[in-house]
């Protein structure tokens, strides 16, 4: 399970790596918001791997806290993670097959796959669950 | 001595599914990235109508006073799933939801932020299909 959101890029950069774009300082295109990096992708045609994949992990996990024994509190939460394509190729159905592989990576519910339509973008969100206890912090 | 239990019937159909057929349902949904530049923001306003944090719906006490009432494993399911289609209609025409850019509608209005519903001409609302059972 991931504590947090940089424990789950660090896992998604190597599960995904062969397949995400690159930043324009050649770094792999898969960043955490907010807040928004001003990086642009490199152009297509000068990456190694011909892919303008993009991920974006959502720093704030969506679920429930509630309240367990010992003071702890029960956080049953999932991180949102997209998968963008802005290039019409194979690279986000790839992608896909590599997280759904993935025996870390357990998804919350069901993935939602949106082709590209005449405005949007290929894209793939999933929820990867990661639940944790949260121990009480004492104030004095 | 003999104890008699009779265990309530289970439903044949187990699956509540809630369905949309909008064709931008899923991008208003769970969001998308516009080719123009920019972001639709992901309003998700079926899976909020179980989750929340939006709608307010307490399904398991909503399946508990169903039960009571009807003492039906099947009725109080179907009544659980009904009341939270009716939320999710609901929820289209909720003004909370949170959006960051100011848009021009279809049917003319100019929304802005900071909330906003999303109902627009009812594309979503009439779209919105009864609960299907399987």
């Amino acid at each position: 399970m991931f504590a947090d959101a940089i424990a789950l890029r660090t896992h998604l950069v190597t599960t995904l790596s062969s397949h995400l774009g690159e930043w324009e300082d050649g770094t792999a295109r898969i960043h955490i918001v907010p807040p928004t990096p001003k990086l642009t992708g490199k152009l297509k045609a000068t990456t190694t791997n011909g892919s303008e994949l993009e991920c974006t992990i959502y720093r704030l996990p969506e679920g429930e806290v509630t309240p367990s024994s010992g003071g702890q509190s029960y956080a049953d939460q999932s991180f949102k993670v997209e998968l963008v394509n802005f290039s019409d190729d194979t690279n986000l159905i790839n992608a896909m097959t590599a997280v759904l592989r993935d025996a870390d990576l357990v998804l919350e519910r069901q993935h939602v796959y949106l082709p590209a339509a005449e405005q949007t973008y290929e894209q793939a969100t999933f929820f990867v669950y990661a639940p944790k206890m949260i121990n009480r912090v004492e104030v004095s | 001595m003999s104890l008699k239990w009779t265990p309530p019937r289970l439903p044949t159909k187990k699956i509540a599914v809630h369905e949309n057929t909008d064709p931008y349902a899923a991008a208003v949904h769970e969001g998308a990235r516009l080719k123009i530049g920019g972001t639709i923001q992901a309003r998700p306003w079926m899976m909020s109508a179980y989750q929340g944090p939006y709608g307010g719906y307490d399904a398991i006490g909503q399946f508990m006073s169903a039960y009571r009432q009807s003492s039906s494993i099947s009725k109080a399911f179907r009544s659980t799933a009904s009341r939270a289609n009716n939320i999710m209609r609901q929820l289209i025409k909720f003004n909370g939801w949170p959006y960051n850019a100011t848009t021009k509608r279809k049917n003319g209005q100019i929304v802005g932020p900071p909330t906003r519903n999303i109902f627009d001409k009812g594309g979503l609302a009439r779209a919105q299909q009864p609960v299907r059972y399987e």
